[in-house]
């Protein structure tokens, strides 16, 4: 009887906790929040001050690599996991104080949280714990490929394979899924991040140019492409000149992006080929007739479909808004607890 | 132009993803085996799709992501045909955005947020102080004197903020819980012995520092420099009160039209520190 007022009266959440951003689905609202995992913290004080949250999101974003000396802008997620605990678990509180109003008669929420499959134990227990920190009351964990199946609309409870690439920001997350289960998951530590990174290596070693990780994000996004195709676009870079040490602008184009990009990309088509190998065979002429998905934010670069559908000879297809499947497939098992219980990872 | 509507507008066929695919197809000039070679469906795929033939096509995900995937190997833009197609997802509302709070950051160990038995454990201890008010209030008509030391352990919780004023009603009340306490050097010597002597109201009284009389029935509470409360009762008609402690005093006085108050023997004017009939000023 209280677990049945409880649920009437509190909001439950399914959260895609990302490297690069967070979303927040709430039942019966859709995706209430969307912002980037950065967070902004202020020393008060001297260097044994309190520390305060200066800003949350995407106003935080703004300030990485522009911060004065008393504040850090600090990206709490790596590769998919919490780096940063305490920091982790306060953003948290933040979003979900944000869209989930407390009250004396407002219980805590019952939570879905999504993990890397490839992600450890203690990892897991870490993401759980800063869950259970942020005000949840109880917290289930799923993992990517199964929510990334389930939000991008896959037959998941079929006995038919059918096949999810999550290229999040920090992971790449491969799974074949068949009955409800996954036959087959896989997950490399190359994202977006990786991305940003190999651009910033690429300029410093062959312009001798220094630029940000926002500047290598809005030249990926601009720019940025995963395979050869008949037009080449150019771009103007502003970045500090090692050798002078002071601002200079360069023109880069997009083959030279995509040669930047070669080597995470030769990651995923090798982490997209394992998965193959590993699948059975009637499960591999299901996605052999209808094709492999793409979701996560890194299936918005352009032409990585077109690199997997060379590298591996079969269709490649992008979901529809590939940036949200996970949450709202997170959403969808959350709505579907108590019956779908199967598909939430029990460690 | 041969179905002409009432309004003069020509009805046009309904717009077909397949159809529209298959005339862009046509006028690149390529054929379903290249359209097939590049996506890597197969030629049969391919017509299915020209031909809106579903059913022989996979789930509406992957038909969605093969328009896509097609409409961009024609240049085309895929949102006409998207749409054109059944179960078309519905758009998702905007976000609504929410003032950022701004919470403490000092700790570093994870915090639960309290839950229901907190709640349930705050309410029983509020239920058991109220009890034990109400159980006080019915012990005063006729109780006899207290002792000292039973006047100690009975200290208000927190003495801070005392009534606005001295209403009648609540005079009973607070003169149950009220108490003296005077320095140590003033105390009768039965007193002597406690670590913080205490005489009752009833005890011989002897001129001190603050001298007080009470032309009606009024409230009083006095704090010394350390925040200890002095004295803090109601004092009937005609009566008066002497005490010394630690300058300076804040005083809280009821009903300050009806107390004369002398401190260090000069008459001290209530009326510019009273406000709604209650006076509160600090002697130095």
């Amino acid at each position: 009887m209280f677990a049945f007022l409880e649920s009437y009266f509190s909001n439950d959440l399914a959260i895609d906790l990302g490297t690069a951003n967070t979303l927040i689905w709430a039942r019966g609202q859709g995706i209430v929040l969307n912002e980037p995992s950065v967070v902004a913290i202020r020393q008060e004080g001297g260097p044994n001050g309190k520390k305060v949250i200066q800003q949350v999101g995407l106003a935080a974003k703004q300030m990485l690599g522009r911060t004065p000396g008393n504040i850090t802008a600090i990206r709490p997620m790596k590769d998919g996991v919490i780096a940063d605990f305490t920091v982790t678990e306060q953003m948290l509180k933040q979003f979900i104080r944000r869209v989930h109003k407390s009250g004396i008669f407002t219980p805590s929420p019952r939570i879905v949280i999504c993990v890397p499959c490839g992600s450890t134990q203690v990892e897991r227990r870490a993401i759980r714990e800063s869950a259970y920190g942020a005000g949840a009351r109880r917290v289930e964990l799923i993992e990517e490929p199964m929510a990334a199946a389930i939000g991008a609309g896959l037959p998941v409870e079929e006995a038919t394979g059918s096949m999810v690439v999550d290229i999040g920001g920090g992971t790449t997350e491969v799974g074949v899924i068949s009955l409800g289960g996954a036959v087959y998951s896989g997950s490399v530590r190359v994202g977006g991040d990786k991305f940003d990174e190999a651009i910033i290596n690429y300029i410093r070693r062959n312009y001798g140019m220094l630029i940000g990780e926002t500047t290598a994000e809005h030249i990926k996004k601009e720019i940025g492409s995963a395979f050869p195709g008949s037009e080449v676009r150019e771009m103007e870079v502003n970045g500090r000149n090692l050798a002078e040490g002071v601002p200079r602008s360069f023109t880069i184009s997009s083959n030279e992006i995509l040669e930047a990009l070669s080597d995470p990309l030769n990651s995923i088509v090798s982490a997209v080929k394992t998965a193959l190998e590993q699948t059975p065979p009637e499960l591999g002429a299901d996605i052999a007739s209808k094709g492999m998905v793409l979701t996560g934010g890194g299936a918005l670069l352009r032409d990585i479909d077109r690199l997997l559908m060379e590298e591996t000879g079969l269709p490649v297809l992008i979901a529809d808004d590939p940036l949200t499947c996970v949450v709202r497939g997170s959403g969808i098992a959350l709505d579907r607890m108590d019956k779908f219980s199967s598909i939430f990872t029990s460690d | 132009m041969t179905d002409s509507q009432p309004d003069g507008s020509i009805e046009e066929p309904p717009f077909s993803a397949g159809a529209a695919l298959r005339e862009a197809r046509a006028r690149l000039g390529l054929s379903v085996a290249d359209v097939a070679h590049r996506l890597k469906f197969a030629p049969r795929q391919v017509e299915a799709l020209e031909a809106d033939d579903f059913a022989r096509l996979p789930e509406i995900t992957f038909v969605r992501g093969f328009v896509r995937s097609y409409a961009r190997l024609l240049q085309l833009d895929p949102a006409p045909l998207l749409a054109a197609l059944p179960g078309a997802p519905v758009p998702p509302p905007p976000l609504a955005a929410r003032a950022l709070e701004e919470i403490s950051f000092s700790s570093l160990s994870p915090t639960r947020k309290p839950n229901l038995a907190w709640l349930i454990a705050a309410t029983l201890i509020v239920a058991l102080a109220a009890g034990f008010f109400v159980w006080m209030r019915g012990d005063k008509p006729g109780a006899p004197p207290k002792t000292p030391k039973a006047m100690l352990a009975e200290k208000p919780p927190a003495p801070v903020q005392p009534p606005a004023s001295a209403v009648p009603g609540l005079a009973t009340v607070a003169a149950v819980t009220a108490q003296l306490q005077v320095s140590a050097h003033s105390a009768p010597p039965a007193a002597a012995t406690l670590p913080q002597s205490a005489v009752p109201a009833a005890a011989p009284r002897r001129p001190g520092t603050i001298r007080m009389e009470f032309d009606e029935e009024s409230w009083v509470e006095v704090t010394d420099r350390e925040g200890r409360i002095l004295l803090s009762q109601v004092f009937p008609r005609g009566s008066e009160q002497s005490l010394n402690g630690k300058p300076p005093f804040s005083l809280v006085i009821g009903r300050s039209s009806a107390v004369r108050l002398t401190y260090k023997g000069k008459a001290v004017d209530l009326a510019p520190h009273a406000k709604a009939g209650v006076a509160r000023l600090t002697l130095e």
